[in-house]
């Protein structure tokens, strides 16, 4: 045990003072929810986005038209995401809108103002005002400022109804989430917390572990540690403990900024999520083990173990649900661990994105774990170097 | 040997061991297809696939049928509120729709930050849609909706995604290799051995740094074709201006990778820098999430980092953008003697001969 220790200490502090261990395990994964929650976190309450938008007013807006102005007005500025920018002509803005440096194009073209009294008078909707919104498929900024400025005159009509009929009805509107209980109740930074943990636990598990064992039995590292009294199950244990300390440290971190900068729901200090952020940690340590077993060479762990920390984090739904993806890569999603373990977590937070049950959750990372185990287990001697 | 059979010798080896080294192999072209194929499949590389899906229960045969004419979203109608929700726990809708006396239930998943605006503009056209049925609210405003190109045709958000993935793939293979070559060589003592044979340094430069470029260009060639196969990509670049970008902007990257080489004296400390510049870049230069997107300090950022140009010039010569003649020349330029500079500064220091 005390060779284990020492072993482990040693491990631990060359770690701690190499750069890209450090970096990785400890700094990445506050740098990475800093920036997903600077990114995602307000999009939908829309606060921190601004888009620019081009008007281009071919008529004076008078009489019900002022109402277009109103909508515009509210919309933009500190009131609303839009910053508006005039426009003389529609080519002007619309070149403007092919070199980026506005996001959408509204036209609101001569004769709106009297279309309006018009369509309003004779209460028909033959006679319409057609404004024009030019945006640019592909471009996400574009498509969202598009989409928003639909919202916001798709109840333009209804509004101008409301001022014109005194027994207008209004209907009541409920919105609630599968996810939580009550649809406000959901916050971005608490739905992406149990991802970011979860990709420091993959750093360990994937990237670091295996790379280390092969890199270590490639070096003839491992050799020379087998000619001093070091066994090779002591050097494994003493690796483990290293890869789970700073996976530990890393958390320990990443709990200490979430809990003070962000509105972490406080949740993730129970009992229940730290075991199931731990289940986490123990099922996904064979893995790593599982590709060292199955991978000859240091530079092709590093690859594979790429692919599968890209694969496991996005797939995952680490950082956002996938709900919309083709057949085969449901197969994937439906297959890896990362999409059990994440879910666990976030329903312990009172989030559930999938039909999975409960039991499923655990099922599926304990079957990869056994495989896992049993794959290393056949492989003990080749992986570290002492047959 | 001359200058240009030194060259040719020194060119004829990198390039030999850059497509024989499989990890760089992996990370110039690999690693960039990996992203293209995981991000055009989720955010919408096929247009079936970005759709939103909406399911609909109502006992009100003419809401009902008010439902099937709103436009913008695929509506799914079911037989129950029931049957509603459970097909989006399924996955098979996004949005669960129940009208019931003047009352409108909208049921969603939340978490996903690409489906917000589609999901919220839908609930908009719904609410303005039901409502004005029971109020004989007549439409007397149309807000057309009008795609326009911002290049040579309209584009999806794969050729978004693709053209963000070759700016990273261009930095990937610009900056670690001079960091491979400048930190590691020397630190080896492989430069030194190199300063005691005959051979010119502008020709261990030009041979070395060739084979960059060809690795770039491979690159975009491949991520190219892989985007047209799985996305049926619309995209027909201009291939001299691809050219000149992919070249210019290999030679930014590159000195990007050099003034790091200066900067660090441990070629670890230098790749280790470069890790931290890459992933700031990935997440703030506009290759996968608009620069709208991201806070205003991050914006700022953005104008400053090398990448964000690199993409905006992809684009451009890929007709996916509009770019000025001038901005197209003016970044080229930059690029291209900001690498010339410190390609020359640093052989002068690390090549020259005692």
């Amino acid at each position: 045990m005390k060779r284990i220790l020492t072993l482990w200490k040693a491990f631990l502090r060359s770690d701690l003072r190499e750069f890209e261990s450090f970096f990785w395990s400890l700094l990445f994964p506050i740098i990475l929810f800093f920036i997903l929650s600077s990114i995602f976190g307000n999009l939908d309450s829309e606060a921190g986005i601004n888009f620019k938008i081009g008007v281009v007013r071919e008529e004076k807006l008078t009489g019900l038209g002022v109402i277009i102005d109103e909508v515009l007005k509210s919309t933009s500025g500190e009131e609303g995401p839009f910053v508006i920018r005039e426009f003389p002509t529609i080519e002007e803005a619309k070149d403007a809108l092919k070199k980026g440096s506005i996001e959408l194009v509204m036209r609101i073209p001569k004769g709106t103002s009297s279309k309006l009294a018009a369509a309003t008078l004779l209460k028909t909707s033959v006679i319409k005002s057609e404004l024009e919104m030019f945006y640019i498929p592909g471009n996400q900024s574009s498509e969202i400022a598009a989409d928003i400025m639909s919202s916001v005159f798709n109840q333009v009509d209804l509004e101008i109804a409301k001022r014109k009929n005194p027994d207008y009805s209004s209907v009541e509107i409920v919105k609630n989430s599968l996810t939580t209980e009550k649809a406000e109740e959901f916050s971005y930074v608490t739905f992406l917390f149990p991802g970011v943990l979860l990709m420091t636990v993959l750093i360990v598990t994937l990237m670091d572990s295996p790379y280390t064992l092969t890199f270590s039995r490639d070096s003839g590292l491992n050799r020379k540690l087998y000619s001093t009294p070091i066994s090779p199950l002591q050097y494994l244990i003493a690796n483990i403990l290293k890869a789970v300390s700073m996976n530990i440290l890393g958390v320990v971190l990443l709990y200490i900024v979430a809990l003070s900068f962000y509105p972490v729901d406080n949740k993730i200090l129970s009992l229940k999520f730290i075991g199931a952020f731990f289940f986490s940690l123990v099922t996904m340590l064979p893995f790593g083990l599982m590709i060292a077993s199955l991978v000859k060479k240091a530079s092709a762990v590093v690859a594979i173990s790429q692919i599968l920390f890209q694969t496991m984090m996005f797939l995952g739904g680490l950082y956002f649900p996938i709900t919309n993806a083709p057949p085969a890569m449901k197969v994937i999603i439906h297959t890896i661990p990362t999409t059990y373990l994440v879910e666990l977590m976030r329903r312990v937070l009172g989030y559930k994105f999938s039909d999975m049950s409960n039991y499923m959750l655990l099922l599926v990372p304990i079957l990869w774990a056994t495989g896992a185990t049993i794959i290393f287990s056949f492989n003990f001697k080749k992986v570290m170097a002492y047959e | 040997m001359n200058k240009i059979k030194q060259t040719l010798v020194i060119f004829a080896a990198f390039f030999k061991e850059s497509f024989r080294n499989k990890l760089e192999f992996f990370f110039s072209l690999g690693f960039p297809i990996l992203f293209l194929v995981m991000f055009g499949f989720l955010f919408g590389g096929q247009e079936s696939a970005s759709a939103l899906r909406v399911g609909f229960f109502s006992q009100d045969d003419s809401i009902a049928s008010t439902m099937k004419n709103l436009k913008g979203f695929e509506l799914k109608t079911y037989n129950s509120v029931d049957g509603t929700l459970k097909a989006l726990e399924n996955n098979e809708i996004e949005l669960a729709v129940y009208f019931h006396d003047e009352k409108i239930k909208f049921t969603i998943k939340e978490g996903n930050p690409a489906l917000e605006g589609e999901i919220n503009t839908a609930i908009s056209a719904i609410v303005s849609a039901i409502e004005g049925k029971l109020n004989g609210v007549k439409k007397i405003i149309d807000l057309k909706k009008i795609p326009v190109s911002s290049g040579s045709f309209i584009t999806t958000e794969s050729d978004y995604i693709m053209s963000g993935v070759i700016g990273i793939s261009i930095l990937s293979s610009g900056m670690f290799a001079v960091i491979s070559i400048f930190g590691r060589y020397r630190k080896r003592g492989i430069l030194n051995r190199l300063r005691a044979t005959p051979m010119s340094p502008i020709a261990f430069i030009i041979g070395s740094t060739l084979t960059r470029f060809i690795v770039s260009v491979f690159s975009v060639f491949i991520i190219m074709l892989v985007n047209k196969l799985l996305f049926a990509s619309k995209i027909v670049p201009e291939f001299v201006p691809l050219l000149i970008v992919v070249i210019c902007s290999t030679m930014g990257m590159m000195a990007l990778g050099l003034l790091l080489v200066l900067i660090f004296k441990e070629p670890q400390s230098a790749q280790s820098a470069g890790s931290v510049l890459f992933i700031v870049m990935t997440f703030a230069s506009g290759v996968y999430f608009p620069i709208a997107f991201l806070p205003e300090f991050m914006k700022k950022l953005s104008m400053f980092l090398p990448v964000t140009y690199t993409v905006r010039l992809i684009r451009g010569a890929m007709g996916i953008i509009e770019l000025s003649k001038n901005e197209f020349f003016f970044v080229n330029v930059v690029f291209a003697v900001l690498g010339i500079l410190l390609l020359v500064t640093v052989s002068k220091l690390f090549l020259k001969a005692h």
